[in-house]
Order: C-alpha cells, then sequence, then structure tokens
C-alpha cells in the first residue's frame, strides 16, 4: 500500500476518503456521512471561504451546535489555509463577541439563532447552518450553508498549506483576564490526533461518541483522533444521562470521552447498566479534573470490560498525560505517565528537576506545545519559555509549557496532581477565571465590586463563590445576582454562593482587591 | 394530552428560580435548546418533581425530550401520577 502522508487536518479527510469512501466518518441523529461526503462538503464549502475572501492565515469561527456542518467547517477552514475557531454553543453573545473580536474573523459559521443573538456587532460575512437567512439588520452579506455546499468544488483555487500553518485557536481561560486564544498548529492538531489514537488503540472499527464541545482542546480530540485512524464520530448533543447511555447501546459506541460530571451522571445510573451492561464500549477516558475515587470504583465495577484511561492534559500542549487502564489503585490524584513522545518534568522554583516526593510545577516538552496565546505576547512568555536543559550549541529556543499546575513525582515515575499555583478555578471540566466571573457579575449592573474564587467540590472539581459589593444604595439579594449572571454566562460560570459585602472588598497595598483576604474571609 | 396548570405552576416556579433568571418561560419555550436547563440541572429538577409531586421518575426518562419544555415535564409527571 502507498504511504500516505499526513501534514493537516485535511490530509486526514482526503487519506480517510481515499482509504474507505463509503465508510462511515459522521453520525448525526438518523442521518449517517460517508468519508466522501465529508471532504465533499469540506471542499465546497473551503471553494467558498476563499470566494468570500478567506485567506491563508485568517480566523473563521464555528458558533453551531454539533452538527455535520459544524464538522465539514473545521475541514474547510484547514483546507482553505484559514485557522477555524470553535465557540462553545453554550456561550451567550457576550462571550462569544469576546472571542470573535479577539481574533478578528473574517467568517462565521454558525446557527441562524446564534448569529441572530449577535445584534449589531454580528459579524459582515457569515454561513448560516440551515435553510434560511435570519431577518436581521446585519444579515446582508450572509448566505446559508445549503446554498454554498451546492456550489462547485473546484471553483476557487485553495492554497498551498503545510505543517506550519496554523490549524486552530481555542480558547481558554487563564488565571486572569478574559479567555485566551491558544494557537495551534497543524502539526500539533495531526501529532495530538497520533499520540492520542496510539494510546487509545484506535483503529477504524472504532466509533467514538462526541459527547464534549468541539471548542474543548480534548472535545475535538475525538473528532480528530477517529478522522486520523477513520473511525466513525456519533454526534451527541444531549449529555442527558438516559440520552447518552441510549446512544451507547443503539450506536454500539467503542469510544467515550468525558469529563467528571458525566462520569457522576452516568454512576446514577448504575442499575441500568447492571440490567444491561454495555457490551460494546471498549474505553472510557476522563479529561478535565479528577474523578472522585468512588466514582472510579463504581465505573469498573458496572464496566468491567472498558478500559478506564485517567488523562491530564492543559489546552496549551494539548495532551500531557495518561494513566493506562490496568494501573489503578495508586491514589485519586495520580494522573499517571507521560503520553507518547513527550517529556513531563516536575521543576522547582529554580528550574531544577525535583526529587521524587517533591512538589514543582508541571512542564510540558514535546510535539504538541502549541504556538502560545494569539495576539498576547506578555502572557506567551509567562508560560512558553526556553527548554532550560537544551543543548547550549543550539542557537534557537526550543518553547515548552509551564503550566501553573503542581505535581509531584513518585518512586515509580507516577505523576500526582496537587493544585494551582494561582487563582485558576477548574469546575465541571471548564477552565474559569476570577476575572471572567467577576465580568459577568459587574455586567449585570447590580454590583460595583466583586471578587470570585473556586472552592473544592467533591463532583464538580471545583464550584465558583463569589462575594460582591451591591451598587449605590441599592437593595440586591444574593438571588437578583444570580437571576442576572443566569442571564449573561453559560452555566458553568455562574456562581454558587453569592456572598453579599458591605462596604469595599479588603484591598492590597497596591489598591487592587486582595483576593486571598477576601477568601480567607469568606471561604469558611 | 392536556396537563393541569396545578403541575406546570410549581415546574415554572423553579425554572425561574433555578434556570430563567427570573425571566418568565412559556409553557412551549425550548428549555434546553435556548441553553437554560442543562444535564446537571436536571438532576436538581428530578429531586425536586419527585418530592412536590410523589412520583419516581426512571433513570431512563431523563432524556432531553423529557425535559425539552414545560409542557414537557408535566406530561412525564402526568404520566408517572397515572
Amino acid at each position: 500500500m502507498t504511504h500516505r502522508a499526513v501534514f493537516t487536518l485535511h490530509d486526514m479527510a482526503r487519506n480517510a476518503a481515499e482509504r474507505d469512501p463509503s465508510g462511515i466518518a459522521v453520525v448525526s441523529g438518523s442521518d449517517r456521512y460517508t468519508f466522501a461526503d465529508l471532504l465533499g462538503a469540506a471542499e465546497a464549502m473551503a471553494a467558498a471561504l476563499v470566494e468570500h475572501g478567506v485567506r491563508l492565515g485568517d480566523r473563521v469561527a464555528i458558533y453551531a451546535e454539533k452538527s455535520f456542518v459544524a464538522v465539514a467547517a473545521m475541514v474547510a477552514a484547514s483546507l482553505a489555509g484559514a485557522a477555524y475557531v470553535n465557540v462553545n454553543p453554550l456561550l451567550r453573545a457576550r462571550q462569544a463577541l469576546h472571542i470573535l473580536r479577539d481574533c478578528d474573523v473574517r467568517l462565521v459559521i454558525g446557527d441562524a439563532d446564534k448569529l441572530a443573538a449577535l445584534g449589531e456587532e454580528a459579524p459582515e460575512r457569515a454561513f448560516v447552518v440551515g435553510d434560511q437567512v435570519p431577518d436581521v439588520p446585519r444579515a446582508g452579506g450572509w448566505l446559508t450553508v445549503a446554498e454554498v455546499l451546492r456550489g462547485e468544488p473546484g471553483r476557487a483555487a485553495l492554497p498551498r498549506v503545510q505543517e506550519h500553518d496554523m490549524a486552530t485557536i481555542i480558547y481558554t481561560s487563564g488565571s486572569t483576564g478574559l479567555p485566551k486564544g491558544v494557537v495551534f498548529s497543524q502539526r500539533n492538531v495531526v501529532v495530538g490526533a497520533e499520540i492520542v489514537a496510539t494510546y487509545l488503540e484506535n483503529t477504524s472499527d472504532d466509533r467514538i461518541l462526541s459527547v464534549l464541545p468541539f471548542s474543548f482542546d480534548y472535545g475535538m480530540n475525538q473528532f480528530t483522533t477517529a478522522l486520523l485512524v477513520g473511525a466513525t464520530l456519533v454526534l451527541q448533543r444531549s449529555a442527558f444521562p438516559a440520552d447518552v447511555i441510549r446512544s451507547l447501546r443503539e450506536y454500539e459506541i467503542t469510544g467515550l470521552a468525558g469529563v467528571p460530571p458525566l462520569w457522576g451522571l452516568l454512576v446514577q445510573m448504575g442499575r441500568e447498566l447492571e440490567e444491561r451492561p454495555l457490551t460494546s464500549l471498549r474505553y472510557i477516558t476522563n479529561s478535565g479534573g479528577q474523578v472522585p475515587a468512588a466514582h472510579v470504583a463504581e465505573l469498573r465495577r458496572l464496566l468491567p470490560t472498558t478500559k478506564i484511561y485517567l488523562m491530564y492534559g492543559l489546552t496549551e500542549a494539548f495532551r500531557s498525560t495518561y494513566l493506562p487502564p490496568d494501573e489503578r489503585d495508586r491514589g485519586p490524584a495520580c494522573i499517571g505517565k507521560p503520553i507518547p513522545n513527550t517529556d513531563i518534568w516536575v521543576l522547582n522554583e529554580k528550574n531544577e528537576h525535583c526529587a521524587p516526593g517533591e512538589i514543582g510545577e508541571l512542564v510540558h516538552r514535546g510535539p504538541t506545545v502549541s504556538l502560545g496565546y494569539w495576539n498576547r505576547p506578555e502572557d506567551t512568555a509567562e508560560r512558553f519559555r526556553p527548554n532550560p536543559f537544551a543543548p547550549p550549541g543550539l542557537p534557537h529556543p526550543e518553547w515548552v509549557v509551564y503550566s501553573g499546575d503542581l505535581v509531584w513525582r513518585d518512586e515509580d515515575g507516577f505523576l500526582h496532581f496537587v493544585g494551582r499555583k494561582d487563582n485558576l478555578i477548574k469546575t465541571q471540566g471548564y477552565r474559569v477565571s476570577p476575572e471572567e466571573v467577576e465580568d459577568v457579575l459587574i455586567g449585570t449592573g447590580l454590583v460595583q465590586e466583586a471578587c470570585a474564587f473556586g472552592m473544592p467540590d467533591p463532583d464538580h472539581g471545583q464550584h465558583i463563590v463569589a462575594v460582591v459589593v451591591p451598587r449605590g444604595d441599592q437593595e440586591v439579594s444574593a438571588d437578583e445576582v444570580r437571576r442576572a449572571c443566569v442571564r449573561q454566562a453559560p452555566p458553568y460560570m455562574v456562581p454558587k454562593v453569592i456572598q453579599i459585602h458591605q462596604g469595599i472588598l479588603p484591598r492590597t497595598p497596591s489598591g487592587k482587591i486582595d483576593r486571598q483576604a477576601v477568601r480567607d474571609a469568606y471561604a469558611g | 394530552m392536556t396537563v393541569d396548570g396545578a403541575v406546570k405552576g410549581p415546574i415554572r416556579e423553579w425554572l425561574m428560580a433555578n434556570a430563567t433568571g427570573g425571566r418568565p418561560v412559556s409553557d412551549d419555550q425550548p428549555l434546553i435548546r435556548d441553553g437554560l436547563l442543562t444535564s446537571l440541572m436536571v438532576v436538581e429538577l428530578v429531586m425536586f418533581l419527585e418530592q412536590q409531586f410523589g412520583v419516581v421518575i426512571d433513570d431512563m426518562d431523563v432524556s432531553e425530550e423529557n425535559f425539552a419544555s414545560i409542557q414537557a415535564i408535566a406530561e412525564l409527571v402526568d404520566r408517572k401520577r397515572a
């Protein structure tokens, strides 16, 4: 068989279509799409992107519920040499607009209602999923994906794209500020798929359920691994436990990736799983936070023939470690060993390797290290630093990622998670910065000052606590503030606990809100 | 199916307190499609329904279809009371 090189996401799509054109690439409800369908739709959409002014290095956002079009759009952007930017469909206009502005997208492919909700600031150019362009003033330059797909695929010349070109930007929160865009090269995406498919032993016989959003690096990974090996990706919009279990059965799913809350929901379905075991399910993977030990034990009992992989990754470097299924009982905080082709170091403040048992910062070296944060040189310089152990004769630095996560390594080389060096909140599998939550709180118009922090939570990793000072002399209840947040933010960003503070919040000597003092006063 | 207001009222109140930020919600408004009700919140809603109406909601009933709108939830409760 001829060797097929894979340098880009669309190489994966072309190879899959050439190997097995009638193989099922995507299942969405009762609809099935072959690899030939996927490549055909992507080529037609890519030509339309070029016709509408998208050039190599431009950004194309995808703001849509999971669908075949949303999948094809990623391949289309790749063919057109643009970086695709998946916007979580849960985000409200306020958060979505931040992303569209931050990376200055050229065109958005999105659901009609979501695009319409962007209002005055909606993009000039958009492809609307569905049959109709919404009746809003901004929609003058929009056309439907249905029209786009009717076009001749070959009508516009596509640019030459190679592995050092940008493939995607993934927005994620840091310890401060609004979400930042992590830029991935084509090589990052391809090698990320190869590494994960290797240790999950994926083949074209796999049917992988896609529950997580594509806007999350780990969620996108189910798509890229499936495409790489020619497996079937089954799109799952509902994360309601009964729906997930029905899909696992109906499509005889072999691989399921989730975040800790999903396992909590599945464990509650224990009796159902005991009565009708999931015999097709070959593996499950977790990332995005620690699974409570009791849930892991229960999953092992309920899924005796399923391999359980506990994974850890930071978006800046895609994936970092995993605990293989045959390793168990190393403690709930064990995140395993480095993924293939990757070094994970534990370094102290002096940039030296820590001894076993000594706590240090997790530092990642390998081919999935991304290109940095879009348009943010200072933040990039803080997280992405030169490899301190590079041979001195090498003239150019090799970038490694300092994660901000504190870990230790045991005598057998397994890594154990301790916590964060900074204020980043990890809740329900999402990364949320305190400022993002505070931005929502201030945006309600009900409070003048706010301070948010994470508190340990057995089910959600952390939950968000917010301390707020009402605006002016207004009488405001925590309930009213909470309700206002619900209107303006996705559910995972809404504080679980809101405390009203009288007077101004404690200050540091430099006049900033003293987060530690607020936390100490209210964490009890 | 017609469902009486005594079922929809408490459901609406729960949703306004926990999901819609106090905004009124009509019987047919798509709760999940509009991002108001998530898989994590539904666990709490199920507990509320079981207590409020003295019904038992089976695990396999916790689907998007059954929780798509106030109408759908009320019909589910009604089936369980029958």
